[in-house]
């Protein structure tokens, strides 16, 4: 140890001086590159938590945009499978717990075969105030009471592309159910509704605000009336609107008879409309009362698409059910294969529709896309 | 006598011994601490991980207008990939990575996967529309991190995907923005 002692004895000795002055000791040396190491690692350590925070920050920012498109995505969505749109103030009984009191956003569906005078489904939105619940995040989140989902039948099996529709499939039978679809809901006032003519008691549009908060609870966007950045415009795709075999002028069977009414299709020069709802959205079906209509067809005669204008949405008077659909007309090449967007033969026995280049089918119960 | 005096101002080996003990009591508890530290952030990096590869499956199902499945497994370093019992499974080799280790990773060791409810196996489905019919969750923790684990949850209907934090023997807390 002797030696070990001597170079620490010959480390206390005193640097040369300079002017005079005594120097600096190898341990002062030391204890103050020992201080040093200390301020910079705590400086870094603070730039790094920081660095950390905001790719946090960042992250969460991107996730809480990415939730909210998909909610507003979904919204609209179900929205367009909706017969009828209405708001309400009045609490909504769903299941053993209420949606508290409005406003609620309520979408429904087609007239209950059983019971013409109530809908088939009903899917209402509102808003649950979270009361500092671990589950989730910021003030209040967005809920929907309605039926389940089934997707024992999503199967790629080509029967089940045939017959399921997208998001149409709702399990009408089953107990409604509550689901979030988005928290970090703004504290106050963060879910407007509004039906686009407020004087209905029902319409097919409505307009939807939302808004979002971190943390502090204050609405982002800063909360305003209907036309901010989170606004949404949800429409009923469902309803007919009128009924079309009252009208001559909709009976006359066009290459265009299918497609949307009032922007190529059918009835393109007929104001009509209901009691309830406005010309701007009417549509209807324009089916043959027997033989077959051709949509994107070159011709009656004619097999294969046509070139020209192409109709992605084709309506059909009718359930999904009532309703066969295959490759092509029996007799034809590969007939019973499965519908396709090549080509897509959709018949009730009497009322046939051959598609080529189709894209969204639209039955009273379903929406079904090819 | 000046070998002496200078004997005297040395420190002796005891002095020596006990800062030495102490640099290293203080070393062992910064390093432990820091050992924690990153495996918490390996822990992370492997939620971040889980959750990016099933919001590649969601998008999967979306794009391909087919359902996709993926097999959620409790199993020591997490390995996850597609269901292969299902037919026609849109997630397949070419549309998703083939597999996702957890632990290879992140680099972690001792990652252990948990699902919820009831641990074990079981399929989570996308549909075509992105949404899923019931929600799951995995729990990711590691022996290295005593303190808690990280939670994957997908949630129902709209197959939303969060990460949450669970504190030793308590709940997931999704609310904390992690």
């Amino acid at each position: 140890m002797k030696p070990f002692l001597r170079q620490i004895q010959r480390s206390r000795k005193p640097f040369p001086s300079r002017g005079g002055t005594e120097a600096f000791t190898l341990v002062e040396l030391l204890v103050g590159a020992s201080l040093s190491v200390l301020v910079v690692s705590s400086l870094a350590a603070i730039a790094l938590i920081a660095e950390l925070r905001m790719g946090r920050e960042a992250e969460v920012n991107q996730s809480l945009r990415d939730h909210w498109a998909r909610a507003l995505a979904f919204i609209n969505n179900e929205a367009q499978h909706a017969y009828w749109i209405r708001t309400t103030t009045t609490t909504w009984a769903c299941g053993g717990e209420g949606l508290p009191q409005g406003p609620l956003l309520v979408f429904e569906g087609p007239p209950d075969p059983a019971n013409n005078s109530l809908p088939s489904w009903t899917v209402v939105y509102g808003v649950r105030a979270n009361g500092g619940s671990t589950e989730w995040r910021g003030f209040n989140r967005l809920v929907r009471c309605g039926p389940p989902f089934i997707t024992d039948t999503r199967a790629d099996t080509p029967e089940a592309r045939r017959a399921e529709a997208l998001a149409g499939n709702l399990d009408v039978t089953a107990t409604p159910i509550e689901s979030v679809i988005a928290d970090q809901l703004a504290q106050t006032n963060p879910f407007q509704t509004q039906l686009f003519d407020q004087a209905l008691a029902k319409d097919r549009d409505a307009q939807v605000n939302l808004f979002l908060s971190r943390r502090t609870g204050l609405s982002y966007p800063p909360a305003q009336t209907f036309g901010t950045s989170f606004h949404l415009q949800v429409r009923a795709n469902r309803n007919p609107g009128f009924d079309v075999t009252g009208n001559p002028a909709c009976n006359t069977s066009t290459v265009n008879g299918n497609e949307e009414p009032d922007i190529n299709g059918a009835c393109p020069l007929f104001a009509l409309k209901d009691a309830q709802t406005r010309t701007t959205y009417l549509k209807e079906y324009n089916l043959p009362s027997s033989g077959t209509l051709f949509v994107n067809a070159c011709g009656v005669d004619c097999i294969g698409p046509k070139s020209t204008t192409t109709i992605d949405v084709v309506f059909f008077k009718g359930n999904s059910d009532d309703f066969t659909k295959q490759f092509a007309a029996p007799g034809m090449p590969n007939a019973s294969a499965p519908c396709s967007r090549t080509s897509c033969y959709v018949s009730n026995g009497q009322q046939n529709v051959q598609i080529y280049d189709g894209n969204v089918l639209v039955f009273f119960d379903r929406i079904l896309r090819i | 006598m000046k070998s002496l005096q200078a004997q005297e101002d040395a420190f002796t080996l005891i002095e020596v011994l006990i800062v030495a003990a102490v640099l290293s009591i203080l070393s062992l508890v910064a390093l432990r601490s820091m050992l924690v530290f990153s495996e918490q952030r390996k822990l992370r990096t492997a939620a971040v991980e889980l959750s990016g590869y099933l919001q590649v499956a969601r998008n999967v199902a979306n794009a391909g207008n087919a359902p996709c499945t993926i097999a959620l497994t409790s199993s020591i370093g997490g390995t996850f990939a597609p269901d292969s019992s299902v037919t026609n499974n849109a997630c397949k080799p070419g549309n998703i990575p083939p597999a996702v280790r957890l632990g290879g990773f992140a680099g972690s060791r001792d990652l252990q996967a948990t699902t919820l409810p009831g641990g074990g196996s079981f399929p989570l489905t996308f549909t075509p529309e992105g949404t899923v019919q019931q929600g799951a969750t995995v729990v990711i923790s590691s022996a290295n991190v005593p303190n808690g684990a990280w939670c994957v949850d997908v949630l129902a209907p709209l197959a939303t995907i969060r990460l949450g934090w669970q504190q030793s023997g308590g709940t997931c807390n999704y609310a904390i923005e992690q």
